[in-house]
């Protein structure tokens, strides 16, 4: 028997065990079964290769898994408000609900806030004129376009030009400072409006409940003045790098109170960092849902890290901030790996920065040349612009200066190769050091080495051990070769693609500090 | 009274599965705490023999159902529901393995490794020697170790296949549907992994 005729007889008996042959073919195989000996041969060592695998023993799964899924599900249910097909609305529509009651609430609120002003401060006379304006803006609550201008008129008159001319940019780019400036006016109303009502969530299982919604303050002078600001804010086109670095007083103001973000589109990088950095609590868990719904609705391609990166308790402590709590200065964890086009990490960064409570730093590492050691400028220049600000080009210049330099320290490595701002005094070791060598993205090492971007001698410190088994072969991290391109494997050395899509890492971390109530 | 023969299981299940998907579908997540009560075994085998570890199938298995959920509105009912909760579970244990393939780490212990290789070893030694005693031939629970890293030698693609047919027993028709390929391409794959899980497993075939 040839070996393309053993090869054909393989994999028919090979189907034959599993019974998938038509009537024809079985009949055929067995006459030749009955008259080979070799082909008898094959059938007993394919049978009993099929039943030592299919002997496996099957495994429980963990007690905890059951309810670990169903407590995300109670949390992903209540966060996705429900009627027919739900599941798959996406989160614009839902922020779009919310944006016609915000606008709503909005009006209520200035309403109550000109008749507390009117009341308190203005004396006699006005409380008529203010209840009828009041009425007035209710009864066009419908039309919040045209109230949102009436109430930047009342009450902080703004550049009607400008908002109108903004009033056609995409929708992503407003309503996120409305939403989130006037978020605690309208939570009670957005809780449970009729064409939103939170879904029923029977869960047969002993899944703890989701943290207590957080109280809604009662509405204080100024609130007027607030909602008028975020109005005009939602109205503003979508600040640039350069814009965003020259913001208003008001404006800078407003975004450090109400967390204002608008994330910068990364271009020309091959991989990004997205550094999602949340309060405590709801924020966090809130967070990693919407990302995790984004994701599905994106349809990218997840690669999820190991569960080893996540810290003991996996992502089941996620949702409760808990396993992300980590110090401002310190990196997040990995919670995701995926590659998208930087369209969609735009959008991605978005959503996610929707959240109230919730900060997304998007940094490009990689460039769109893999030598950009040799043109440090240029990588700058890439990396400034998209960390937008002074801040983010500071990062970005600091990160240049470590991917020109040996990564002495693990900790060094992970952050260049994740491509995460380092401070100044990095050098300094770290808690994080420790955990480095298990976060620290061997792929991106490698590719790092291939192209060569890491220079030799300028190392200070010893190494840590990294996890990469290559380099621990003998090789001294601190001297890192160049030549250990060489002894990489021939798919281990090819740098990710370029352009079409970035290989993205997204960082969580908590900072735990309580919502402000 | 006798109990009434219950109705072929996969009918049971079929109808079952359509209307809690239904039910998930219109928001109702305790419908799919049923399906995930249901299908949770079975997606963590999937999960623990392509992946390898359990702490890895515990978070992959989660990731799927998560994964799921969130896009079970988009499910319309062209496969059965689990023919469709196996292709995610099974795209998001394959991307995972491409990844740790990629990373190459050795993250928990230095000599863990080393370990487990001396180990694999010595059970193929002693699983191969003629002169083994009864008492010195392999116990199952040796040969299921020896079984299952010998799956995980296997690429992605090949590994799975033999886990949806020699684990989950799916037909050839289901696994083409879980990995979108013809069942021409699953026959050619499993009888390409058998081969080379035959020659990996030599040393325990000789003594069956």
């Amino acid at each position: 028997m040839d070996p393309q005729q053993r090869e054909k007889l393989e994999e028919q008996i090979s189907a034959y065990l599993d019974g998938e042959l038509s009537e024809k073919e079985a009949a055929e195989l067995e006459r030749l079964l009955a008259d080979s000996g070799e082909a008898r041969q094959v059938l007993g060592e394919f049978e009993r290769t099929v039943s030592l695998v299919r002997g496996l023993p099957r495994q429980q799964p963990p007690d905890d898994l059951y309810e670990a899924v169903t407590s995300q599900l109670e949390r992903a249910a209540l966060l996705e408000p429900t009627d027919a097909g739900a599941p798959a609305r996406s989160a614009l529509d839902r922020w779009g609900r919310l944006r016609r009651f915000a606008s709503v609430a909005a009006v209520l609120v200035a309403a109550v806030g000109i008749g507390y002003l009117t009341i308190t401060g203005n004396g006699k006379g006005q409380r008529g004129p203010a209840k009828q304006e009041a009425e007035l803006q209710l009864a066009e609550a419908d039309r919040s376009e045209e109230v949102g201008r009436q109430m930047q008129v009342a009450a902080a008159p703004a550049d009607r030009s400008e908002a109108d001319a903004a009033s056609d940019r995409p929708v992503r780019a407003r309503g996120i400072a409305l939403e989130q400036s006037v978020s605690k006016e309208v939570e009670a109303l957005a809780a449970a409006p009729p064409e939103t009502a939170t879904p029923q969530v029977q869960l047969p299982s002993k899944a703890p409940p989701p943290p207590a919604r957080q109280p809604v303050p009662k509405p204080v002078s100024g609130v007027v003045e607030r909602v008028a600001s975020a109005l005009q804010s939602a109205r503003r086109p979508a600040a640039s790098a350069v814009e965003r670095g020259t913001k208003t007083a008001d404006a800078a103001k407003l975004s450090e109170a109400i967390g204002d973000r608008v994330v910068p589109l990364p271009t020309q990088a091959q991989q990004v960092t997205m550094l999602v950095t949340a309060q405590r609590g709801k924020p966090v868990w809130q967070a990693s849902l919407e990302l995790s719904q984004a994701l599905a609705e994106e349809g990218v391609t997840l690669l999820p890290v190991a569960s080893s990166d996540r810290g003991a308790g996996g992502r089941a402590q996620l949702y409760y901030g808990a396993g992300y709590e980590v110090k401002a200065d310190q990196p997040g964890l990995p919670l995701y790996r995926f590659r998208a086009s930087p369209e969609q990490v735009a959008r991605l960064s978005n959503r996610v920065a929707s959240v109230r409570g919730v900060q997304v730093d998007v940094q490009g590492t990689g460039g769109e040349t893999s030598d950009f050691a040799a043109d440090t400028e240029a990588e700058e220049s890439v990396l400034g612009r998209q960390g937008g600000g002074a801040p983010a080009g500071q990062q970005a210049r600091q990160t240049v200066e470590l991917s020109k330099g040996v990564p002495a320290r693990s900790a060094d490595v992970e952050g260049v190769a994740l491509g995460m701002p380092l401070d100044a005094d990095s050098n300094v070791p770290t808690e994080a050091d420790e955990a480095a060598p298990r976060r620290a993205g061997g792929q991106h090492l490698k590719r790092r080495f291939a192209a060569g971007t890491f220079e030799t001698g300028t190392a200070t410190t010893q190494p840590a051990p990294v996890a990469h088994r290559e380099l621990t072969r003998g090789q001294d991290v601190a001297g890192v070769p160049v030549e250990m391109a060489e002894k990489l494997g021939a798919a281990d050395t090819q740098p990710s693609q370029v352009a079409a899509e970035v290989e993205v890492t997204v960082l969580i971390r908590s900072l735990g500090q309580q919502r402000e109530r | 009274m006798s109990e009434p023969e219950a109705s072929p299981a996969v009918t049971a299940v079929s109808f079952d599965d359509l209307s809690l998907v239904r039910q998930a579908q219109a928001g109702d997540a305790g419908a799919f705490a049923q399906l995930v009560a249901k299908y949770q075994g079975r997606v963590y085998n999937v999960c623990l023999r392509i992946s390898g570890h359990p702490e890895d199938a515990r978070d992959l298995t989660q990731e799927a159902f998560l994964r799921a959920y969130a896009s079970i509105g988009g499910f319309r009912h062209r496969s059965s529901f689990y023919t469709w909760l196996f292709r995610i579970a099974t795209n998001v244990a394959i991307s995972h393995q491409r990844q740790v393939r990629r990373t190459v780490t050795l993250p928990f212990d230095p000599g863990e490794e080393a370990q487990l290789g001396r180990q694999a070893r010595g059970l193929t030694q002693k699983a191969g020697n003629p002169s083994s005693g009864p008492s010195e031939r392999l116990s199952r629970r040796e040969a299921d170790q020896l079984v299952a890293a010998a799956l995980l030698e296997l690429d992605e693609q090949h590994r799975a296949v033999v886990v949806l047919r020699d684990v989950e027993g799916l037909d050839y028709q289901q696994i083409a549907d879980v990995l979108e390929v013809a069942t021409g391409t699953v026959k050619s794959r499993l009888h390409r992994a058998r081969k080379m899980l035959r020659e990996r497993l030599s040393p325990l075939l000789e003594i069956e």
